[in-house]
């Protein structure tokens, strides 16, 4: 009786227990939320508020949710088919078509719901209702469009940088989401932002657009990823990331759809229209590198590594080579990663190394190895030791620098070998054996070499001669004009003979002069005289007659006073040569003076 | 006026004289410069080519012989400087491409996407065929053939060409205005881009021209750079990758 009378709390205890455990599992895996298909809409439309009640375990009876309304108008009410959503929960839901008369905000909710004695609450959710004409809906709209100044409150671009303060070569992931209230279709890249100041790498592009839905602000959103990117700032400072912008193609009567089904419907208006959506720029604040405990082998290394070395074979004969490879691996920029500095490797000779790069993104991290294979060349033979080696880099997340190093690694040279000179890039006789190949020989003496400035371009003279030929071509154009004008032109060819004409019988007079002829010489500066005259008037010399001389003379405007002394020059020629008594040489000499003078005079009139 | 030509003539031929005689003496220590080379006496080499070229000599054969003897010295970015700088008077010179190829394959750093696609490499070969010098005097020759055929036609004197000469001429006009134009751009390229070796055994590029700013790369010798300005001791470097970062200016020579 006694142990009955115990048991008997006992089990009681426990079925309380399970109960309230059962209850209590039973209320972990209860949610009941309220969403509206928007939170603004005018008083001529409405809004779809939509109360879900998802539960894992199936519930025997499932009471209609209590929600007060009362200062709305409720123009249609219905039960929703039960869905199943992706995690197999079921989803009871209650659609209610809300308007308002007046203008204003309203609270919608809480709603509230009873299962097994315990009441479930949704949030309460605040929807805006604004003044709105009946032309628009007359003009084609549904009632249930959302007005167009609206539309970038339910299309736009949503971009996510994580961190947003980070210091230079750690990374920067940058999400970039088309989040979308319609339906949308042809997609393009517009602009993509340069990510100038960063060192960038895709970690997603999309190539096809895979939706899924997200609450946003208690409205249900489509969302399709469009880029995911990782950044890596190069240097310190605020930076400015453009924006991104894309086009879509969205049904020109679009309107949110009544029911989440219609949403991700297949139907599209044939009638559409395309817009650009652009991405809000992002601005992320980058710190330099603290000075404070860098280590002296840093290398700008940014991130979390760990280092490894190997070296194969560790036994060889002396001008055998030995293949070292270190790996650095982890989490950072893994392609900007420098070689380590080996330090001194005694008794080897280093080649440059064979670089190998694997890396991949791993949850959004930039993750991988890269691989330095060096050759080297032993140079002695004994037991040699490859140092250790020590590689810096900066922990972005504990924000200090970390030194991690390797083993130290033992090779075993035996052997006698030809001596080797040691330097780093002379190669020596083995060596370029080996590669097969060495540098080309220098070039044999010469007995000129080229001096001054190295290019034709920065001459003088190379200009001048560029100048030169258009200047020659000129200069022929109007020889070869002249010429022309000189056979076609008889007066011009006349005129432009007569100055060398009068020179020449010049110069003959005066010969005719120097020996005392002095008939020859009048008669010969006489000739010259007229034929001059003749050639400026274009007329026959012998058939001019004084009269017609001074005449012509005068008309070309030559002044008075040198016809007067043109017809003395003229007269004391034809004196001297028909007197009786020899002209002197003074007499002579006066005459060509004045011969030439009258020339001069004659040609500056008649020019 | 004829004292001036005297002058003129006498002052010429003084000038002529003096430049052979310096002309005789850069050639005579070209050669003393090529027998220490041969006898392996390559540090020596290397200061008796820098002493010719310090006599204001630019010859390619000249900077070719001075970058050999830089290698054999060890001085790996000196080497590929004179090289480069020999290249660029001689571009289709076999030695020197392929003591440059070489050099380029010793130093530490590589180049990324330089010399990878062969479609470009056959481009940029293309282009650097001609040295500027040989645009020159092509440019300077295909128009003084053009202007010879005008002259030619005005001596003529016949009023209308036949079909060859018009064609000709055509083809004369058009080559000297596309050469004209391939050597504006290449002199322009060579005016204004400015590239640099890194002759220093390493030099750190940092985010600013100052010591104390933070590190972003290492570049080591023989790299080629690109010099986008310069700011005090600084240089402004950009490397094939795009990536950019000051170093200070010792570490690097100009080409």
């Amino acid at each position: 009786m006694k142990t009955g009378a115990l048991w008997v709390p006992i089990i009681g205890a426990v079925s309380i227990a399970i109960a309230a455990s059962s209850r209590a599992s039973a209320a972990a895996d209860i949610d009941f939320k309220a969403v509206v298909n928007r939170t603004s809409a005018t008083t001529t439309t409405q809004i779809e508020l939509t109360l879900s009640l998802t539960h894992i375990h199936d519930i025997y009876h499932i009471p209609s949710p209590i929600i007060d309304l009362r200062e709305l108008e409720v123009r249609d009410q219905r039960v929703n088919p039960i869905e199943i959503d992706e995690q197999g929960a079921i989803v009871n839901s209650w659609s209610y078509d809300l308007s308002a008369r007046r203008a204003g905000r309203y609270q919608v909710g809480p709603a509230r719901i009873e299962l097994g004695g315990k009441v479930y609450e949704t949030e309460a959710v605040t929807i805006e209702f604004v003044r709105g004409s009946r032309s628009a809906t007359a003009s084609g709209k549904k009632r249930s469009d959302p007005p167009d100044e609206k539309l970038e409150e339910n299309l736009f671009i949503r971009a996510v940088p994580y961190p947003q303060r980070l210091y230079v070569g750690q990374q920067l992931t940058l999400e970039y989401d088309l989040c979308s209230r319609f339906q949308i279709r042809d997609v393009a890249w517009q602009k993509l932002p340069s990510f100038s100041g960063f060192w960038a790498k895709d970690l997603f592009v999309a190539e096809r657009l895979d939706l899924h839905q997200e609450e946003i602000g208690h409205v249900q959103f489509l969302v399709w990823p469009l880029r995911r990117h990782a950044l890596f700032p190069t240097s310190s400072g605020r930076h400015e990331i453009q924006p991104l912008t894309i086009s879509a193609a969205l049904p020109r009567d679009r309107g949110l759809q009544r029911r989440r089904s219609d949403l991700l419907g297949s139907s599209f208006s044939r009638r559409k229209q395309t817009v650009e959506i652009h991405s809000p720029g992002v601005t992320v604040e980058v710190l330099p590198l603290p000075l404070a405990g860098r280590p002296g082998i840093f290398n700008g290394a940014v991130g979390s590594y760990t280092i490894s070395a190997s070296a194969a074979p560790v036994t060889l004969p002396l001008g055998d080579p030995v293949t070292m490879r270190l790996e650095i691996s982890g989490k950072g920029n893994i392609e900007a990663i420098a070689a380590p500095d080996l330090g001194e490797m005694l008794g080897f000779k280093v080649y440059k190394p064979k670089i190998d790069i694997h890396e991949e993104s791993h949850d959004g991290l930039y993750v991988g190895t890269k691989s330095f294979e060096y050759i080297l060349l032993p140079e002695t033979s004994g037991n040699l030791v490859i140092p250790a080696v020590e590689y810096a880099f900066f922990d972005p997340l504990a924000a200090v620098y970390q030194t991690v190093r390797t083993e130290e690694l033992r090779v075993e040279i035996w052997g006698e070998g030809p001596a080797i000179q040691s330097s780093r890039y002379q190669l020596t006789r083995q060596e370029i054996e080996e590669l097969g190949e060495d540098i080309r020989h220098i070039k044999p003496d010469v007995t000129q070499l080229a001096g001054g400035d190295a290019y034709l371009h920065q001459k003088v003279w190379f200009w001048a001669l560029q100048a030169l030929m258009p200047l020659a071509y000129a200069g022929a154009m109007l020889f070869h004009r002249h010429r022309r004008r000189l056979q076609g032109d008889e007066a011009y060819a006349r005129r432009r003979r007569a100055r060398g004409e009068g020179r020449r019988r010049l110069r003959q007079a005066e010969v005719f002069r120097e020996e005392g002829d002095c008939r020859a010489f009048c008669s010969e500066v006489q000739q010259l005289v007229l034929a001059f005259i003749a050639d400026h008037l274009n007329r026959s010399a012998s058939g001019l007659t004084a009269h017609e001389r001074r005449e012509l003379l005068a008309l070309r405007g030559a002044p008075a006073g040198l016809l007067r002394a043109t017809d003395q020059l003229l007269g004391r020629c034809d004196f001297a040569r028909f007197s009786s008594v020899a002209t002197g040489d003074a007499e002579m000499k006066e005459l060509q003076a004045q011969a030439e003078e009258t020339i001069v005079r004659l040609e500056e009139a008649l020019r | 006026m004829r004292a001036g030509i005297l002058w003129a003539a006498l002052f010429s031929v003084l000038a002529a004289q003096a430049e052979g005689v310096a002309q005789a003496a850069a050639v005579g220590l070209f050669a003393e410069a090529n027998q220490q080379y041969r006898d392996g006496a390559y540090e020596d080499a290397r200061r008796k080519y820098l002493e010719v070229v310090g006599a204001d000599v630019v010859d390619a054969r000249l900077f070719y012989n001075l970058g050999n003897a830089c290698f054999k010295s060890d001085r790996l970015g000196e080497a590929i400087l004179w090289y480069e700088r020999a290249r660029l008077l001689s571009p289709r010179d076999e030695d020197i491409g392929a003591n440059l190829r070489f050099a380029s394959r010793i130093r530490k750093d590589r180049e990324s996407g330089v010399g990878e696609d062969p479609v470009w490499r056959f481009l940029v070969g293309l282009y650097e065929l001609p040295s500027p010098n040989e645009i020159s005097v092509t440019f300077t020759f295909l128009l003084s053939a053009l202007f010879a055929m005008g002259i030619r036609r005005l001596w003529s004197g016949r009023r209308k060409e036949g079909a060859l000469w018009v064609s000709l001429l055509v083809a004369g006009a058009v080559l000297t205005t596309l050469t004209g134009l391939f050597g504006a751009m290449r002199i322009h390229q060579l005016e204004t881009d400015t590239y640099a070796i890194v002759t220093a055994r390493e030099a750190t590029a940092r985010t600013a021209p100052d010591a104390e700013e933070t590190a972003v790369f290492v570049i080591h010798e023989g790299t080629r750079v690109r010099v986008d300005r310069s700011e005090g001791t600084w240089l402004l470097i950009r490397l094939s990758s795009g990536l950019w970062g000051w170093i200070l200016a010792e570490n690097a020579t100009v080409v």
